[in-house]
Formats: C-alpha cells, structure tokens, sequence
C-alpha cells in the first residue's frame, strides 16, 4: 500500500508558481510591482564558443564553452564564467554556485561572491570536477555594477561536459532594475495574485532572507 | 558521516494536511513523502506539549525524564514559571550526540531554556527575548538580530492568512495580533536554524515549530468566516521553510519530520515522515510511536539505544543496525521510577512563599503529579499510579477527573469494592459533576448490568466527545462480563474511530482469545504491537494466544519481552 502522486506535469507546475508567490492562498491583491527584467532566452554555446552579457553596458560576464589544458591534469572540456567590469557571481566553498529554483540571490550578502570559474567539467580521461551537473541544469547567480550600485540577477543554464567536449544552453536572464535589492533564482519578476509575494519566499530563505528583506523595506522607506 | 535533521511540527496531523497534499499546497512536504516513507506515530499520554516533546528528545516516558507539564516550581517566588531544563532528569537527543563528538544543534525545542551545552542550543526562551537563549553566547551577536518581532508584519502579509484583515476592528478583536505573535516566533526560529546551518559543523540538527498547535488552539473554527484559513495558512508557511531546510540539509542527509499529537482532533496519534540515504520511496511505516524517534536518530549516527529507552529504531528509516554504544552511559542512564519531587517540602518554602503563589504552586504540583499518574498508567504501570491518584484525591476532593482515573484506576486492578466506593463517593460529594455519567457507568457493570453501564456511557460521550475511549471503555466492560461478541464490537468500533489506538487491538485480541481463537487473536495483538511496540500488554496477549495455539517458544518470547517491558502482569 503506498501512497501514489498524480499528474506530477501540474505538480510541478504548481512547485514552480508558489515558490515564486511565497503561499497557496491566493488572495486577490496588488501585483508585482515590475521591478525585474526578464529575458526568455535559448543561446546555445558548443565548445570553442562563448556568450558575453553586457548589462550595465559593457561586458559583465561571459559563459564559455572550452578545453582547457591543466598540466600536469590533462585535458579538460568545461563551461567557466568569466566577470568584468566589477561583476560577480555567487559562490559556494570556493567554487560557482549551482543554485536551486528560488535561492536567495542578495547583492550585499557577505562572504559569498566571487570572480566565477568553473561551472561544470569532465577530464578526456573521466575525472569531473565543478559543482554544475555535467548534464543537466541550474541557475548561476551574479550581481553587476548598476548606476546606483550592484544589482543582481541571474542566468538559467543547461550544462554539458563529458569526455569529449562541452557545451552550454543559456535558458533565460533576468536581473533586478533596483541597486542592493535581492532577487530569487528564477524569479521573473510576472504578476501574481498575492500582494508582495516575494516577502514570504525571503523569510521562507531564512536568516539571510530576513536581513534582505529587512534591507529592502529601509531602502524603500 | 550522517547528517540527520529532525524537524519538529507541534499538533501537527496527517488529516489536515492530506487536503493540501492532495491540493499540491504543500509541495515541500510531498517531496519528502514521495521520497521516503510516512506514517503515524502512536502517542503518548497526557496531551501535554512540554512532556511529548520531551519525550520525542529522550527517548523516554515522562517519569524517567522528569517533565511533567509546561510549568515548575519557581525557586525565587515560590511560585511557577514555564518548564526549563532545571526540570530535566535525563539528557536530549542533541545533547547525548554532542558528548559523542557529534556536531549537534537545537533550535527552539521546548524545555531547552537556558541553553546549555554541550550541543549548540537557541533555546525555547529565544522567540521571547529572554537572556540565556543561545549557546554557546558567542553566536548571540548573529542570531540575537534574526528575532523577528510582531510589528514587522505587515496587513498585506497577513492577508494570506486572513483575507478580510482589513475589516477586523483589532481594539476588539486580537485576533490578528495572537495570529502576528505566533508567525514571528516561527519566522524567528526559522532564521536562527537557517543561519546555523549555513555555517556547516553541525551533522544533526533539531528545529521545533509550535506554530500549527498555537493557530490550532487560538482559531480553531476552520468555519470562521474571518479565521477559518489560518490553520491551512500556518501549514502552508511551515512548508515553505521545509523547503529551504531541506536545500541546507542536501539530498544525503536523513530528514525526520515529526509532530507529538494531533491538537486539532484532540487525538493521540502523531504524524511522522522520513526520507534519506537508504529509505524506501513513497512507502508507509507501521507501527512507530513518539518513543522510537531518539532511538531511531541515534541509530542512524550508528549508536544502540540508551538504558531507559524502551522504543527501538524505526526499521523502515534505520537501514543498518547500530553497532557502537553510547561511550558514557553512566551519563545517560536516566532517573528511576522518579517520583514527583516534594519541592516546596524539600526547599523550605512552607513558611516563607506569599499566600498566592503557594496556591499556584499547589495546583501546578498537582496537575504535574495527575500528569505523572497518566503517564505510569498508559505505561500499564496502574498499579503504581494508585497511590499517587489516591493521595490526589485526598489533597482535593472535588477534581472530578481525578477521581474518575482513581475509579477506573481502582476498576483496572479488579478493586471492584473500592472502585464502587470511589463511584458512590463521587456520586455523593459532586452529584453535578461531568464524570457522574463515567462513575455510574462502572457501579452499573460492577452490578452487572451491561445495558445501563452503556447507558450512561453514551451519556458521558456526549461530555467528553472521546468516542475511541468510550467505545474502549465499554469493551473493558464486556470483557470483565465475559461478553466476548460484545466486547469484540465495541473495540472494533473503538479502533474506527481511532486507527492508532493500540488498546483497542488489545482488546480484540483478548475477546478473540475468550472465543477460543487463538490465530486470529494472534493477529490483533500484533496489530496492537505494530501500533505500540513499547505496550507490555499486547505482548502478553500474544503469549497466551501462542501458547493455546501450541507454539510455546515462541509464546515463551512473547512474555519474556512483556516482562521485559513491564515488570509485572499487567491489569485486564
């Protein structure tokens, strides 16, 4: 006798639309105030290849696709990001951060940014390394250099790297238009149906959520 | 090494939360569900918080680990205070881990205040601003800013839970206020277990929500045209912390999600989850009850259970057998068949504490000593209650319930003359009380006469609304008359209303035994067993039906781990 889940399509659905709204009790209330930029994206990189995102307008961060020779380690086909311009991206132990759906991206979070490096990666001989799935997919986070300050965003990636080559899909970007406010992996920042759903998904982060969210309010008053 | 994440959900129940399961409301939680197995735990009695909860963190019956109720004696008024660990007689889960060499935290558990080591501790007193609330104190500069207070709610947030704040006359009505205090305790809690996980070094962590009982408790009217969402509310939020703890805890790490009782059904079954390395998904586990859970955690950390504890590692979570013992179980050993302390006679205070807080004080002793006669009896340990409940009786005359659990205390060890006197006693002194129905209930089966014992039970169900213990309580009746057709349907209907209730298993088994069918009494006393591994009685049902099938070394089992689990032969 087990307990069995239907339509798991709508579930997931479902995951997707209340982590952004923070409740399931959709209230009819004022919606998002329109303070993220949003880009669907589909930018395939083969290996070789590389993607550069100029969002304070100039260069910020670049995805590459690449072999990279690490004598005495041999050869290795990995996806790196590269910043500039005052750019960083979210690390995790001392390497890019693989982020789930819905991770706290906060600009002025101490202790957690980084000049990128290696996503994902696989050695001609086998070895892998990288936190990123060497198939699979998830969100990196970054903050650029805005007029008023760092702003932050995040890109979803597809990764790929085995034996012989790597490669990379940019799936989707979006960034926050407000300096020193947080955003949420995969936040694109669409209407919902509850007012100021985005309080709840920061207290549902936790500690660093409640400073951000903190943060936000003492900005906006 | 294991990482293990106990989360605790006070008054939490499967039946509520199924709708918002099957709603896709709870997504975090179905996760967990669909990864690992879920069940009931059967529970404990009394009902109270502080003692459940403790005994989930020890392993332990209350007697053993010395909390008794949410208040104790206050040494500097003379009066109470809420439970502190100055009530402990045996150590918490974190704690034991943490003499191991474990990394271990805690993070609101109820009777942790003031935090103490050796574990890493933000105490129960943490959500209210008392001092003394985390350990070691140099956490408290990180953790001290992350209590979120009530005024930071805003109205819009509070919609989600309740649609039509905006309508609510709040110099009237304090509803939103208690509604505002318990979601910032539980924001509160949140933030502080979050922040100790993302600094790493801790391989279990312990987080205790009581936020689901309090809305239970405050807007229990799921009808309400103004608070009838809370509790779904409060739920829904609790799930989304799931969430983000289950992300700090990694895909290898065991998680155990766990209430004490269900607060809503005013029932004493429980609701467990578990998912982890090892677990099978999208199973159900039988047979757990809140006494497993300390032995279970410390199995996974590969450590047998310590003296004292009678629950044993859930099977279906512990998927290798421990083999290390606890390294200082002179340390652990708890308190045995602890009495309740005579405080105030010990400490001196006859003379010296105000008028006022001697009677608080008194009252509070008594409820604590009531609590500590329920826990000896739902051990089987009725004998020993006695004396407690009589001395009770004696201090207050008028507590109906009391006298009621000495009757029927009296009843269970055939002291029929002194339970008829105890009913007749009653009957004179409080002929309006609420147990006068219960009491004569058992002059009439004492009489013989069945038809209106069941008269004036159903009369006190009415009072009581405790159909399960009723119907159980007629059964016992049929069973005394050897009426075992009768007692047989009684009990069944006793386990309908109450799936969980392993005395009703016990009781068919024993009406089947006195039908002479001893494979089929078999059976419901292992149903019992499943229910509660820890209850001596079903146990010795089961001897008694394996002997008269002939099977006599297993029978022999049977009574030896009655025995074993009990001490004595327990009262039918």
């Amino acid at each position: 006798m087990t307990r069995k889940r239907l339509q798991s399509d709508r579930l997931e659905r479902k995951l997707a639309g209340y982590a952004l709204a923070g409740a399931a009790v959709l209230a009819p209330g004022v919606a998002n105030a329109g303070t993220i930029t949003s880009m669907p994206l589909s930018i395939p990189v083969a290996q070789g290849g590389s993607a550069g995102f100029a969002l304070s307008g100039s260069v910020d961060f670049t995805l590459l696709a690449q072999q990279v020779d690490h004598t005495p380690f041999g050869l290795w086909n990995e996806i790196n990001v590269t910043v500039s311009n005052g750019a960083q991206t979210l690390m995790s132990s001392g390497a890019v951060a693989d982020l789930a759906f819905g991770a706290l991206i906060d600009p002025s979070a101490p202790g957690v940014w980084g000049s990128g490096g290696k996503l994902a990666g696989e050695s001609t001989t086998g070895g892998t390394g990288g936190l990123w799935p060497t198939n699979g997919s998830g969100y990196l986070g970054f903050y650029f250099q805005g007029t008023d300050g760092p702003q932050a965003g995040w890109a979803h990636l597809s990764t790929f790297a085995d034996t012989t080559t790597s490669s990379l899909n940019i799936d989707g970007l979006a960034f926050e238009t407000r300096a020193n406010t947080a955003i949420l992996a995969g936040d694109t920042g669409a209407a919902t149906a509850t007012p100021e759903p985005s309080t709840l998904a920061l207290l549902a982060m936790g500690g660093a959520g409640l400073i951000a969210m903190r943060r936000r309010r003492s900005t906006n008053a | 090494m294991p990482n293990v994440l106990l989360i605790g959900w006070d008054g939490a129940d499967w039946q509520q939360i199924h709708p918002l399961l099957d709603a896709g409301e709870m997504p975090n939680l179905a996760r967990l569900v669909e990864r690992g197995v879920m069940g009931d735990l059967a529970g404990l009695a009394p009902p109270s918080s502080s003692l459940l909860w403790t005994s989930i963190a020890t392993g332990l019956y209350a007697d053993r680990h010395g909390v008794l109720d949410r208040s104790e004696p206050d040494p500097m008024t003379g009066g109470i205070r809420p439970a502190t660990r100055a009530s402990l007689r045996a150590p918490q889960l974190w704690d034991v881990l943490a003499s191991e060499g474990i990394g271990a935290q805690a993070v609101s558990w109820p009777v942790t205040h003031p935090a103490r080591g050796p574990a890493t501790c933000v105490s129960d007193g943490f959500v209210h601003g008392i001092p003394e609330s985390v350990f070691p104190a140099v956490l408290e500069p990180t953790l001290v800013p992350l209590r979120f207070h009530p005024q930071e709610w805003t109205g819009d947030e509070l919609q989600l839970f309740v649609l039509r704040w905006r309508e609510i006359d709040q110099d009237k009505d304090k509803g939103l206020a208690r509604l505002a205090v318990l979601l910032a305790e539980a924001v509160s809690t949140h933030a502080a277990a979050t922040t100790l996980m993302e600094a790493g070094g801790a391989e279990f962590t312990a987080v205790w929500f009581g936020a689901i009982a309090r809305a239970v408790a405050e807007f229990p009217d799921r009808q309400d045209e103004m608070y009838g969402e809370v509790v779904s509310g409060v739920y829904r939020f609790l799930d989304l912390f799931l969430g983000r703890l289950l992300a700090l805890a990694g895909s290898a790490a065991t998680v155990i999600v766990v209430s004490d009782r269900a607060a809503a059904a005013k029932a004493s079954r429980a609701m467990f989850c578990a998912a982890g390395p090892g677990i099978d998904a999208d199973e159900l586990a039988f047979g757990a009850g809140l006494l497993d859970i300390a032995p279970t955690v410390l199995a996974l950390f590969g450590f047998s259970q310590a003296p004292g504890m009678t629950g044993r590692a859930i099977p279906e979570v512990c998927v290798t057998a421990p083999v290390m013992q606890l390294a200082n179980l002179a340390a652990h050993v708890p308190a045995e068949n602890a009495e309740p302390a005579a405080e105030f006679d010990d400490a001196g205070y006859n003379d010296t504490v105000a008028a006022a807080h001697r009677v608080e004080a008194e009252s509070a002793r008594r409820v604590r000593d009531f609590h500590l006669a329920q826990v000896l009896i739902g051990q089987g340990r009725i004998t020993d209650a006695v004396p407690m409940l009589e001395r009770l009786v004696s201090d207050e005359p008028l507590a109906g319930d009391v006298r009621l659990y000495l009757a029927h205390a009296y009843y269970q060890t055939r002291r029929f003359d002194d339970c008829r006197r105890e009913c007749e006693a009653l009957l004179a002194d409080m002929p309006e009380s609420p147990a006068v129905p219960l009491a004569r209930a058992f002059l009439a089966i004492g009489a013989g006469d069945v038809a209106a014992a069941q008269a004036h039970l159903r009369s006190a169900q009415e009072r009581y609304h405790v159909a399960a213990a009723l119907d159980a309580a007629i059964g016992w009746a049929y069973l005394h008359l050897r009426k075992w057709n009768e007692a047989e349907a009684a009990f069944r209907s006793a386990a309908a209303s109450d799936p969980g209730m392993a005395t009703a298993w016990e009781g068919i088994a024993r009406s089947l035994l006195g039908r002479g069918r001893a494979a089929e009494a078999a059976e419901a006393a292992l149903d019992a067993i499943r229910l509660r591994y820890d209850f001596a009685p079903p146990h010795e049902v089961l001897g008694e039906a394996l002997r008269a099938l002939g099977r006599s070394t297993a029978a022999d089992e049977a009574f030896a781990i009655s025995g074993r689990l009990h001490g004595r032969s327990p009262a039918a």
